[in-house]
């Protein structure tokens, strides 16, 4: 990728105790993307972000914003983040608008007209007056968002955005999400367990587990076509396959491929050649799930949640 | 940092300014004694107790949205302390308009506080909230406020004690001591509140180092 990073993590390492929480982690991100960084509880997904803000220090490594050290510039590279740990821990005595008029008040160059602006972008014009206590859980979720995005931030990172939050309330949340990203270009960083989320939300993946970065990928390889040949003998096949340059994954009854359609006539050919009996041939898409279980070698997952 | 400092003033709760009132209470005894110790610790501890509450249970989920700004731990720490001034300038407000209406709608006898009475009032709140802060940044509310909280009944324990003596025709003795050291204090009032505040600034510049210290090595890993 030619585009400059916005955020690099170069060589990330947490060590509390003896125990190594994040192990040698380095990742960039881009401009105008939505990555998704996912693992299972305990990874060390809400670790790494908040060595990302300052609210842990790293053991080792640096992270670096528009190309410059945290270390050396605090100030000015956190200024160009916002981020969301967790539920967002707003003044519940004050109304939404107070605690964001607070929040300005403690950034530079914050008008009314932005803070009304961010009011709207997430949906909360008609509630912003009312005591936060008075919020539901989605609410406080989007003036979370509304003040992490106060300050036109370049990078928003979002730790489990959506914890808590009912279907419909998540929903409401991604499409908000999508819909900043697309108008603010900002660049987007949000952890979660919950495939399905990262799913529908994100461009790009990042998978971490037991504090090492396992795999990054771009959501754009799960569009890609696979189809699945149901045929006997797979293990045959499978061999064939590889000979001839194809990558199949070999299931118990069959296997898939990433081809073309058009390529498809030719694989046919070329197993009934070699008394491969051939049933049935169909697209199939691999999921968020197949992906993760691939790449973290069948790690548990909240999956409850995306069902 | 201007903001951070007046942060604390913006989130108060308006019951914790109704709490205080119940200070004035508890300091002037149902508002029927004026003695000007009275209202030196009045002050000292009005203000101390508007400090600890803007610092309060929600502290740590508080710090930890604070802390994500673009804000600096050190600032974080120094504004803090800083806003103890607000808090003493607002109490020391409040408790001088009680005075005037007390001097002047009361059957009791009173004067209005002196400036060197003011001044070692801050250098006590100081010294109290130079204990209270490293104590919260390093073991949390609940121990930091358990530990300092017991100084103003302390005090007031004190003070009794020594009006009780003082009522005590068998003890002369004592008598005679505490009417010297209020003598001396009465009459060396600006060397007393300068060497408090001298002592007091020390600590508090001590008391600051040794935050910040606790606050950088701090990992807010608990929302």
């Amino acid at each position: 990728m030619n585009i400059k990073p916005i955020v690099e993590l170069q060589n990330l390492t947490k060590v509390i105790g003896n125990k190594k929480i994040i192990d040698d982690l380095s990742l960039s991100l881009y401009p105008g993307q939505i990555t998704g960084f996912l693992g299972p509880n305990g990874a060390g997904k809400t670790t790494t972000i908040r060595m990302m803000v300052g609210l842990m220090k790293r053991t080792s490594g640096e992270i670096l914003i528009d190309g410059r050290p945290l270390s050396e510039n605090f100030e000015e590279g956190l200024s160009k983040v916002g981020v969301i740990v967790e539920n967002p821990e707003m003044y519940k005595f004050l109304s939404g608008y107070k605690n964001l008029l607070h929040f300005a008040r403690m950034q530079k160059n914050i008008s009314k007209e932005r803070i009304n602006e961010v009011v709207r972008q997430v949906g909360l014009e008609q509630r912003i007056h009312e005591k936060v206590s008075t919020y539901s859980l989605g609410m406080r979720q989007r003036l979370g968002l509304a003040q992490a995005l106060l300050h036109r931030p370049k990078f928003l990172i979002l730790d489990e955005p959506t914890n808590g939050l009912d279907p419909a309330g998540i929903r409401e949340f991604r499409q908000h999400l999508r819909a900043i990203a697309e108008t603010e270009g900002v660049s987007v960083f949000v952890s979660s367990h919950m495939l399905s989320e990262i799913e529908l939300m994100c461009d790009r993946i990042a998978v971490i587990q037991n504090g090492r970065l396992v795999d990054i990928r771009d959501m754009s390889e799960t569009a890609q076509p696979h189809y699945y040949f149901e045929l006997s003998p797979a293990e045959k096949a499978h061999y064939l396959l590889l000979s001839g340059g194809f990558a199949p994954e070999l299931l118990p009854v069959g296997l898939v491929l990433q081809v073309e359609k058009v390529q498809i006539p030719s694989i046919i050919k070329l197993l009934t050649a070699n008394e491969i009996e051939v049933f049935a041939v169909q697209p199939h898409r691999k999921t968020l799930e197949d992906q993760f279980l691939e790449m973290t070698g069948g790690g548990q997952i909240a999956e409850s949640y995306t069902k | 940092m201007n903001a951070l400092i007046r942060k604390d003033v913006y989130t108060q709760k308006m019951s914790t300014y109704l709490i205080t009132a119940l200070w004035f209470i508890i300091f002037t005894n149902f508002f029927t004694e004026g003695q000007p110790v009275r209202h030196v610790l009045l002050l000292i501890f009005a203000a101390y107790y508007m400090a600890i509450s803007t610092s309060n249970k929600a502290f740590e989920k508080e710090s930890v949205l604070i802390n994500s700004l673009p804000v600096t731990r050190k600032q974080f720490v120094l504004a803090k302390y800083m806003s103890g001034f607000i808090w003493f300038g607002l109490s020391a407000a409040a408790i001088l308009v009680y005075i005037f209406l007390f001097d002047t709608f009361a059957p009791f006898p009173t004067r209005m506080m002196t400036i060197p009475e003011l001044l070692i009032a801050l250098g006590c709140f100081y010294l109290i909230i130079s204990l209270f802060y490293p104590l919260q940044f390093k073991a949390g509310y609940i121990l930091a406020t358990s530990l300092t909280i017991a100084l103003p009944f302390l005090s007031l324990m004190a003070f009794r004690i020594i009006l009780n003596i003082m009522e005590n025709p068998r003890m002369v003795a004592e008598q005679t001591f505490f009417l010297q050291t209020a003598d001396l204090i009465t009459t060396n009032q600006w060397t007393i509140a300068l060497s408090v505040l001298l002592i007091s600034a020390l600590l508090t510049w001590l008391s600051i180092l040794l935050s910040i210290r606790i606050v950088h090595k701090t990992d807010f890993d608990h929302a």
